[in-house]
């Protein structure tokens, strides 16, 4: 599979810390609007996104979740975790939405090098 | 690939720009990345084979640190050498 011309989004903030995570999770899905392949991988605190039992939190913050789960419908298949960030949170695979795919720690150079673009939030 | 960093040596941001560094990368570190001159073990020095480490002259300067940059395997960059960097690599991606 050639990843000649698609776009990798890292997420490395969690949901509420900072404006990074929706602004990464916007520029994938604009992307994604526009007919780009886009693959999204979850470094660090990111992973914190892809808790599956995220709930609505205080009236007026926007919860994360239903975004995670528009991916989909924009053909965002590829959320990618590496094992490392699931341990450093003490996390188990099976708390993470469905479509999130652990990858092994030592893909990662190589997954980097073969997107053309790679934008990092 | 030009990975830039501007955080501590041992931040978050720094373990995870080296999770991902491939061979015949390069990593310039700027603002508190510069610290990595005080830590001769850090593990980017050496990420990965054919890898080139730059330090930012005038943020070591600002930060006390030429001295450290002088006795270090860094190669020193100025102004003008940052932007070379980005001339040299077809993908930039910052660490933060």
């Amino acid at each position: 599979m050639s990843h000649e011309h698609e776009r990798l989004v890292i997420i490395r903030h969690a949901p509420y810390s900072s404006n990074a995570l929706r602004e990464g999770l916007d520029v994938a899905l604009v992307a994604a609007a526009f007919g780009q392949t886009v693959s999204l991988l979850f470094l660090g605190q990111g992973v914190l996104a892809l808790l599956k039992e995220q709930a609505a939190g205080a009236p007026g913050q926007k919860a994360t979740l239903p975004t995670i789960d528009m991916l989909e419908m924009y053909d965002i298949d590829q959320l990618l975790v590496p094992q490392s960030a699931l341990d450093a949170l003490n996390l188990q695979a099976a708390q993470l939405v469905d479509g999130a795919t652990v990858v092994a720690d030592d893909t990662l150079p190589e997954l980097v090098q073969r997107h053309s673009y790679v934008m990092n939030f | 690939m030009l990975h830039i960093l501007n955080k501590p040596p041992h931040s978050e941001a720094a373990a995870q720009m080296l999770s991902t560094v491939a061979e015949g990368d390069g990593i310039l570190l700027i603002e508190d990345a510069v610290q990595a001159l005080l830590h001769a073990d850090w593990q980017g020095w050496d990420a990965a084979a054919d890898v080139s480490v730059c330090v930012l002259k005038e943020d070591a300067a600002s930060r006390g640190l030429s001295g450290a940059a002088l006795n270090s395997q860094a190669i020193l960059v100025d102004m003008e050498g940052f932007v070379e960097l980005t001339e040299q690599h077809t993908k930039i991606l910052s660490w933060y």
